[in-house]
């Protein structure tokens, strides 16, 4: 047989501009409705966000994600993969060809305007080029991992605009409802034993999402390849609902894998070697301090997961009737401790606390979790900081071994968080751009009473930082305002697909209602200066404490006193 | 001398869910050969056309088309196929004239005179959107599509439907001389159109091939014979096997010739039925080949 010259090698572009003629509208609307979204919600100094054309820029959104979405499916649906009528699939075009062409028309049409978009955003905070040009990149590949390759996986598995929406809503439900499933029964084995095992809701919990977040993209990414190449509708589509299934049944991972790789990670290991934790009283010794006073119970998170605090805020009726059947089902006990060895500027945060009481026969009678606490090292550091650490024990373990001699043994999963301070800002009027916060505005609230500190920044602010008013020339401040979340993900791995982070801090000055006033008062606002300091985890560790004479009813509470500050050997 | 064989297909099977499309289909299209496939409806003609374009694939067995296994189809390979169906699904949104802009350049050996004049007598609108056109125009588009590179292989899958028989005609007598030299694989129900140029003949049902011969051995082996007899015709409750349809009316007697042989037909005749007047056979129509092989079909007469 006679051979024929080889079709040309490359027709990536020619595939591209096929459809980009088609489709060239719906990228320019969607680039026209994000341009009008950005001018809508522009912050001019200082940096307050703003409320006005609020449901005009949410519609906008809505229409530019419409168009997104629209443009990608289609962009797909030009060459449809299921099916066996397409013309196309009987021309000499290569998969590899046609895929990457329409690559090729997502990331020109939707994400190079987007990332125009947002380095002009950051520019136009005085954020610098080259960081407002990464951080936009940095989003949009992400925003492309997470948006674009599961609506052009969908497009590659279904044969119209129709059957995409809908294969997506039933794998997004019914994703959601596997996994609700899951952790409903996660939560009932672990409400049966008294027990967690699993890393959610600590700063470990990110491992998992980064390990669900992957896989799901592998998948994605597998069956799309899967399909341009094997072309097997069928199998791709079993292949996907098993995959997301599979990530939404699995609860994610244990404490024991998660803190191995937290502390793998761990940016300085060693750095709380010092770190001790004491026994802090004699059975029937008083819980008090050195100036006689209670030591504090408990003391309030400075590191708090700020969304889920916000919607358990204010108990409801259900809520206080379960606080009311747990106080009669279970009994605290108090536990006076002294933790030592804490280097300045830092604060030690227990991710997890494991209680054991065992008998005499080295039998475990029962184990619980303690009260996630952190302890702020005093000033200077060096001094100890003694507290109370709360645990709730069964009233039926209670009244079986109240009297009995115990040992209590106490697993510690720690992280010890050390702090930097950002160049100071002026409390009043001060404008400037920060490292690693971005550019700060500071002015008096509308009431009179509090300094507003606005920030707004390319990239992800650190999740845990501190905000203080200072007073540089007598060395003394105001308390400072935490604004912590539990993230100990690698700085590197925190990319959002919002470029842009903002963060806002209210200092009070004036307290009409209180008896002293702060340090830094109303009076000295033109020489203070807003301090940030940035709180970033260190190293993870753990800390083994026995008490080998133990008897329960020595230390049951008589009164809950939450939210105290602990009190250090200094003070 | 040997003849290269363009297509293949040994033992294929296709299943959908539980219904068999295709049962062990075999099936060689030699080349330069213009093959008829034909068969009743639902015999599984489109099934295998879709197979040879790889637009399906095979549960069981293989198919080539130029020696390449259809599932390993190069671009290379596709460049020199031409591919026409009566449900060929083209880019709606697209004009026809750039859908034939965008097509040329995969082929190098897209002749651009060639396509005007194709796109001149088959009166194609470049400026029409296809999904405006008509089910004929778009046949027309996919025939504008198929032939301007000239293929070695043109696969046509009731090309016929919904074009007027001007256009059948110009297609059949003009278009295809003019795609030069090609392998023709057709699967239509309009027989008459494709009688002239049939060099084989592939009858196939229930997703079988039952007869595939060429049409020169067809025509010697089937004929439509019709005999006069000296006495009334009367059936015998056993006839040859080979001879199908048979009827007689008075003293005609007429029957399909399945092993026809001249020198031994009228001893035959006369072994049966008698003194014999006169015999006449003639070759059958393709239209006839396959109404009697699709009844012999049904009945059970040929497997």
């Amino acid at each position: 047989m006679s051979s024929m010259p080889s079709p040309p090698r490359l027709m990536v572009w020619h595939i591209f501009m096929k459809d980009f003629r088609l489709l060239w509208p719906l990228g320019l609307s969607a680039a026209v409705c994000l341009m009008l979204v950005s001018i809508i919600n522009h912050r001019p100094p200082p940096y307050v966000e703003q409320h006005a054309f609020m449901q005009v820029a949410m519609l906008l959104t809505l229409g530019a994600a419409i168009c997104m979405s629209l443009l990608i499916v289609l962009a797909v649906q030009q060459d449809a993969l299921p099916g066996a009528n397409q013309d196309w699939l009987v021309r000499p075009i290569r998969r590899a060809d046609l895929l990457l062409a329409k690559l090729l028309l997502v990331v020109l049409l939707v994400h190079v305007p987007d990332v125009a978009l947002n380095t002009v955003r950051g520019l136009s905070y005085g954020l610098p080029m080259g960081a407002s040009l990464g951080a936009a990149q940095l989003s949009a590949l992400k925003l492309m991992l997470v948006y674009s390759l599961p609506l052009m996986t969908l497009a590659a598995l279904s044969r119209g605009v129709t059957e995409t929406i809908l294969t997506g809503l039933a794998l997004v439900i019914g994703g959601v409802f596997a996994r609700t499933l899951a952790r409903t029964f996660l939560s009932t084995l672990s409400q049966a034993a008294h027990f967690s095992f699993s890393a959610d809701e600590t700063g470990a919990s990110w491992a998992w999402e980064l390990f669900t977040h992957s896989f799901l993209v592998l998948l994605l990414a597998a069956v799309l390849l899967r399909q341009y190449f094997r072309r097997d509708t069928a199998k791709s589509r079993v292949l996907l609902v098993g995959g997301v299934l599979l990530a939404a049944l699995t609860p994610g991972f244990s404490w024991q894998p998660a803190s191995a790789i937290q502390q793998g990670l761990a940016p300085n290991p060693g750095a709380g070697h010092s770190v001790e934790i004491a026994f802090d009283a004699a059975p029937g010794a008083p819980p008090v301090g050195a100036d006689g006073a209670t030591l504090p119970l408990d003391p309030q998170r400075l590191i708090h997961d700020a969304e889920k605090a916000e919607k358990t805020a204010g108990p409801s009726k259900n809520v206080a009737a379960l606080v009311t059947k747990f106080e009669k089902d279970f009994v605290t006990i108090v536990l006076p401790l002294r933790f030592s060895g804490l280097p300045g500027e830092s604060m030690l945060h227990a991710d997890r606390t494991e209680l054991r009481l065992v008998g005499t026969d080295d039998r475990a009678l029962y184990r619980a979790r303690g009260a996630i606490i952190d302890v702020q090292a005093p000033v200077g550091g060096g001094a100890p900081v003694r507290l109370r650490q709360s645990f709730r024990i069964p009233a039926k373990v209670i009244r079986q071994a109240a009297d009995q001699p115990l040992r209590l043994e106490i697993d510690y999963a720690l992280t010890l968080l050390r702090s930097h301070t950002l160049p100071p800002l002026a409390a009043l009027d001060g404008d400037q751009v920060l490292p690693e916060a971005g550019h700060c505005a500071t002015h008096i609230d509308d009431a009179g009473n509090a300094v507003d500190l606005n920030c707004i920044a390319v990239g992800q602010i650190p999740p845990c930082r501190s905000v203080a008013l200072e007073l540089s020339s007598r060395a003394e401040r105001n308390a400072e305002v935490f604004n912590c979340e539990l993230d100990y993900e690698p700085a590197a791995l925190r990319v959002s697909v919002e470029p842009l982070d903002d963060f806002t801090s209210k200092l009070p000055f004036h307290d009409p209602a209180a008896a002293v006033s702060d340090p830094v008062d109303q009076a000295h606002l033109a020489e203070a200066q807003v301090v940030i300091r940035i709180y970033e985890a260190q190293d993870h560790f753990s800390r083994h404490l026995t008490i080998p004479q133990f008897r329960l009813r020595d230390w049951q509470a008589a009164a809950p006193a939450v939210g105290d500050k602990p009190q250090s050997d200094s003070q | 001398m040997t003849t290269a064989t363009m297509v293949r297909a040994e033992d294929v099977w296709k299943q959908f869910g539980r219904h068999g499309a295709l049962c062990g289909l075999n099936l060689a299209v030699p080349e330069g050969s213009a093959y008829a496939l034909i068969g009743p409806n639902g015999a599984g003609k489109t099934t295998t056309i879709k197979l040879l374009m790889n637009l399906l694939s095979p549960t069981r067995g293989t198919a080539t088309v130029m020696d390449v296994d259809t599932r390993r189809m190069s671009p290379e390979v596709l460049a020199q196929i031409g591919y026409v169906s009566e449900s060929q699904a083209f880019p709606s949104r697209m004009l026809v004239g750039d859908y034939l802009d965008y097509l040329r350049p995969f082929y190098p050996a897209w002749d651009r005179a060639l396509e005007s004049s194709i796109r001149s007598r088959l009166q194609l609108p470049a400026g029409h959107k296809i999904g405006q056109l008509s089910h004929g125009m778009r046949i027309k588009l996919a025939l504008a599509c198929a032939l301007p590179y000239r293929p070695r292989l043109l696969i046509l899958d009731e090309p016929f439907s919904g074009l007027d028989p001007l256009v059948r005609e110009e297609f059949m007598e003009g278009l295809l001389l003019e795609s030069g030299e090609l392998t023709l694989l057709i699967a239509s129900h309009e027989l008459g159109e494709i009688e002239h140029i049939a060099t084989h003949v592939g009858f196939i049902d229930g997703g079988r091939m039952l007869v595939e011969e060429s049409t020169v051995d067809l025509n010697q082996r089937l004929r439509e014979v019709r005999v006069t007899l000296e006495q009334a015709a009367v059936l015998p409750r056993q006839l040859p096997a080979e001879w199908l349809q048979a009827r007689a009316y008075g003293n005609v007697l007429s029957f399909v010739d399945t092993r026809y042989a001249e020198a031994e037909l009228g001893a035959r005749v006369r072994a049966l039925f008698g003194a014999v007047r006169h015999i006449d056979a003639q070759p059958l129509p393709l239209r006839s080949v396959f109404t009697t092989l699709a009844r012999a079909a049904r009945e059970g007469a040929i497997r």
